[in-house]
């Protein structure tokens, strides 16, 4: 009988931390261009999934590895290459936004030590709640992937 | 409201685009008048009559100077940014890698790929040599006096302009996209607007180098 009681309370606790763990935010595919060693900034993509049920804001990142990190937009505007720095990311429930080359990147300044390809780095997410997550981004060589905007081809 | 510092920007591209346009309407009215041709269908901007370059006195990146005399006897791509560039700048380099590494060599021995620094004042040769190297060990880096960078630029129609990120930040430059091609007698070409696809830039190469040779 109480076997019984506690085998349900089991499964709505194990249904109870399933929906906890869903209810986050996952990184993917987090990696950072490699680049000639005297850059003292570097570019970190990554895909951000905001698996939760309401909007979430991102005010940062930070890493030991890096002196700081900022997030900027590249955009393109009248034929001028630009980059806007921007200070909160919002993210709906359940969207997801790729930073990658050409659109959203981490701006990484003045590494704290060499990267080599295939180097791991930590990454902290700072939320707007005061909550943190990690992730790691692996140093990777750049592949073909400039963002195409198909409404500048004819 | 345009404000003062961004007027001059403004009115070069104003120019830029107007140039732009009279050019292409020239084209039009050339080919209406059976007069030299220019080879189109492709995604760049071929002026109908090459434009002779403004002298200038820069240096590369073994702090050898780089006047016209440089750009004679090969076709030259120019991309203009600056080494703190994380994002586009490296990304158009590994295009233009890209496209360089694919031409078969007899084009290729007469193609130079130039990256030239807008920002000359963090970019001195030192910096510009490992860094375009990183690309390719052949490419060329340019930088020098910033007075003849903004006259070399600007008779190029590239633009540039310093943009604070506050205080105690390092500075951003806002910059042209587009590559420059630069034909064997140093004249302007013609213009590849971004987006820069490295198979797209090739062909498009390909098209203008062999309409123009002799």
């Amino acid at each position: 009988m109480f076997r019984k009681q506690a085998v349900l309370l089991l499964c709505l606790l194990s249904g109870l931390f399933t929906q906890s763990a869903l209810a986050g935010q996952s990184v993917n595919d987090a990696w950072i261009a490699d680049a000639p060693a005297v850059a003292r900034i570097r570019a970190g993509y990554l895909k951000l999934h905001n698996n939760a049920d309401h909007e979430i804001a991102i005010k940062g990142f930070r890493s030991a590895d890096f002196a700081s990190i900022e997030l900027h937009k590249t955009m393109i505007e009248n034929g001028m290459m630009k980059m806007d720095e921007i200070p909160y990311l919002y993210l709906k429930a359940g969207e997801q936004v790729e930073f990658k080359p050409g659109g959203y990147h981490l701006m990484m300044f003045t590494p704290k030590r060499k990267l080599n390809t295939g180097d791991k780095v930590e990454i902290q997410i700072l939320y707007g709640n005061g909550k943190t997550s990690t992730f790691r981004a692996e140093v990777r060589k750049r592949g073909n992937q400039m963002q195409h905007d198909h409404e500048h081809h004819q | 409201m345009i404000s003062r510092k961004r007027l001059t920007p403004f009115l070069f591209a104003v120019i830029a685009a107007l140039s732009l346009a009279g050019g292409y309407w020239m084209s039009q009215h050339q080919q209406q008048r059976g007069l030299p041709a220019i080879p189109n269908d492709f995604e760049a901007t071929v002026f109908p009559e090459a434009r002779e370059l403004i002298p200038f006195q820069l240096v590369d990146q073994d702090n050898q100077p780089f006047t016209p005399e440089r750009l004679k006897h090969k076709w030259s791509m120019l991309f203009f940014g600056y080494t703190h560039c994380p994002d586009v700048c490296p990304t158009t380099l590994k295009a233009l890698q890209d496209f360089w590494q694919e031409l078969a060599e007899p084009v290729r021995n007469k193609t130079q790929v130039v990256f030239v620094s807008v920002d000359p004042k963090r970019d001195p040769p030192a910096t510009i040599k490992p860094y375009v190297q990183f690309f390719d060990p052949s490419f060329i880096g340019v930088t020098g006096d910033l007075g003849q960078m903004t006259a070399f630029t600007r008779s190029l129609g590239v633009l540039y302009e310093y943009v604070s990120a506050g205080e105690g930040k390092e500075y951003g430059v806002n910059h042209s996209a587009q590559i420059i091609l630069i034909d064997p007698q140093a004249r302007l070409r013609a213009v590849f607007p971004p987006p820069h696809e490295p198979d797209e830039m090739r062909k498009n190469y390909l098209k203008i180098v062999n309409f123009y040779k002799e």
